[in-house]
């Protein structure tokens, strides 16, 4: 049974300020500022292709210069690189496997890169292992593992050397519904058991909505949205959005709104979702029920999915 | 592979707080992983080695029977070369064989493996910096090459010792084994890492194998005829020809006609296209290193 590790560090784990990176004519970061504090425990970072999250996780590591105040762990990454990935864990979208290894070899050499000694390092490629629910498994070469083991083993490799802040790049990528909610699992409790805090990089939104407490949102090269996953359901809500439920007659109600410009989706034989026109209050709707003769049950602000709540971050391009 | 299996006793996990390896001796861990790999599989390493033991033990059984009075009389009345000096510098001729195809089976698959399994990641999203990891590799190599270019022909050299009358002989015979040394270090640097610089430049694997057999059978030997037809010294340009014109040239061993390389052309090709090869890896790594983790954004 694995104890449960409750520690206090001083400092935000990631403290950004104006960070500016290009490659060449291409402005690849533009004065990108955040901060991750030790209370959050698992930070989604969002963003479409080429918002710039690859390149925010190379200056964070340490591994591209780049213009701007950070700090890693207390580090700043321009200098102090390879001390900030020996306590960052790194789990990549791709394959990292050297062919030919089992997984406790390439987890136990993986600790020893991070600069634990060979015995502690293979101790801990054990314990990683069984972390990550390979122990039956450990000896087999990687090459013959399922893709859901290698995610597994992406992890265990990520995990081995105690990291304090760990990158997840898209984990639960090719994995089915049942390795997807195992994995999901194993992030989810990975702080209480190991005291890191993780930032994870995907583009499945419902995995962020499942794992994470905070979102940072990128898009061209800046930070367009950072909070707390309620504070980014929020953004979603445009105040013109409604959800109304009548008694009976939906769709006199429907007309009546559709007659005053309104856009309406009738979700079942008694409920719609509104959105008004610019030129109408929300409130509207209880004047136009009353000309239809229709009698009202709820009337409430939709709140949108968080597909439409990024989307709307992305497209508005709402800052934080 | 027989898969184990077995229970794993977890006591508890406790965050690690002993000290941590320097990064600057990182380039240590990655040589011995090399060497693992290398020893790991039947045909990378061992049967490459097995002959080069053979090539020892030949070459040693000559140097014996060089003590044969009728082939030391022959030796002496100029019919052959003198074979307690000329048995070493040929058998490097021999010692390329085992060197080659070392080179093929690791040297130049190294690199361009590790950039096809994605282990670029795996090293440059640790401590590791492109230095440690091209150090590593590069000595790990080293000490492959070694083993062919260094330690037979110092057996060798000090069985030839060992054979010697007396000891003034000895103490003569003696005066080769830092030629043994200069050659067997220039040899095993260059058979090192030119096949690295390749294994860097190519994308895949079997790219990386073609082209070094390639540059290292018909490129180099072509130039090296041109060098025959046109200027001397070009054929030094051919890896195993300078190694051999530079054992020549040193032990003194006379050869009918000039169709060696300088000495001079031969130090000078070993040590120019070794240099240009670890600069060439040295890049490569740098640049992967960079484009290495978080894929593309």
């Amino acid at each position: 049974m694995s104890a449960t590790v409750v520690e206090e560090r001083e400092g935000p784990v990631v403290d950004l300020r104006g960070v500016h990176k290009r490659y060449g004519a291409v402005h690849a970061l533009r004065g990108v500022d955040a901060l991750v504090d030790r209370r959050s425990k698992v930070i989604g970072l969002l963003g479409p292709n080429g918002a710039g999250k690859s390149t925010l996780v190379k200056c964070l590591l340490g591994i591209i210069p780049f213009e701007g105040e950070a700090r890693v762990l207390g580090l700043d990454p321009r200098t102090d690189g390879p001390a900030i990935r020996a306590r960052v864990g790194y789990m990549p979208e791709g394959d990292v496997f050297l062919s030919g290894l089992s997984a406790v070899e390439l987890c136990t050499y993986a600790a020893e890169l991070s600069g634990l000694p060979r015995t502690e390092a293979m101790q801990r490629a054990h314990a990683a292992l069984y972390y990550a629910g390979l122990e039956d498994k450990r000896y087999q070469e990687i090459d013959g593992y399922s893709t859901g083991m290698k995610q597994r083993v992406k992890l265990a490799q990520a995990l081995v050397h105690d990291p304090e802040l760990l990158f997840l790049d898209e984990p639960t990528n090719g994995l089915d519904p049942r390795a997807r909610d195992a994995m999901l699992a194993l992030i989810t409790e990975l702080p209480e058991k190991r005291g890191c805090a993780i930032i994870v990089s995907t583009h499945l939104l419902t995995d962020v909505d499942r794992v994470c407490d905070a979102a940072v949102i990128m898009h061209q090269g800046s930070v367009r949205f950072a909070g707390t996953i309620d504070e980014l359901r929020a953004r979603g809500v445009s105040g013109k959005d409604l959800i109304v439920e009548v008694r009976d007659r939906a769709e006199l109600l429907r007309d009546a709104l559709v007659a005053r410009g309104a856009e309406v989706s009738l979700t079942s034989p008694v409920a719609m979702i509104v959105t008004m026109p610019a030129a109408l209050e929300p409130r509207a709707v209880l004047e136009i029920a009353r000309g239809a003769g229709v009698q009202l049950r709820t009337i409430e602000p939709h709140r949108a999915s968080m597909e439409q709540a990024f989307l709307r971050v992305v497209s508005q391009g709402v800052t934080p | 592979m027989k898969a184990r299996t077995g229970v794993i006793h977890d006591l508890g996990y406790a965050r690690y707080a002993g000290e941590r390896r320097p990064p600057e001796t990182l380039w240590r861990v990655i040589m011995r992983q090399h060497l693992a790999y290398a020893w790991k599989t039947r045909w990378r390493l061992k049967p490459w080695v097995v002959i080069a033991l053979a090539i020892t033990v030949g070459v040693g059984v000559v140097l014996y029977v060089s003590k044969n009075s009728i082939v030391g009389m022959l030796s002496r009345e100029g019919v052959g070369p003198t074979w307690l000096t000329a048995a070493v510098p040929f058998a490097y001729t021999w010692y390329r064989i085992p060197a080659f195809m070392i080179s093929m089976t690791i040297g130049a698959a190294v690199i361009a493996r590790d950039r096809e399994t994605g282990a670029f990641t795996f090293y440059f999203s640790r401590p590791v910096r492109p230095f440690d990891y091209v150090l590593g590799k590069l000595t790990g190599q080293l000490a492959l090459m070694a083993v062919i270019f260094l330690a037979g022909p110092v057996v060798l050299g000090l069985f030839s010792v060992g054979l010697t009358e007396t000891t003034s002989e000895a103490l003569d015979q003696l005066r080769i084994l830092p030629k043994v040394l200069a050659i067997g270090a220039l040899g095993t640097v260059a058979y090192a890492s030119i096949p690295l610089a390749f294994s860097a430049l190519a994308p895949r694997r079997t790219i990386a194998l073609a082209v070094w057999a390639t540059y290292y059978i018909m490129v180099s030997t072509i130039i090296a005829q041109l060098g025959a037809l046109l200027w001397l010294p070009l054929k030094a340009f051919d890896l195993g020809l300078a190694m051999e014109s530079m054992a020549m040239r040193l032990f003194d061993v006379p050869i009918p006609g000039e169709t060696l390389a300088p000495l001079w052309a031969a130090i000078g090709s070993l040590v120019v296209q070794s240099a240009a090869a670890i600069a060439v890896v040295f890049v490569m790594v740098r640049r992967e290193a960079e484009g290495s983790v978080g894929g593309s954004s």
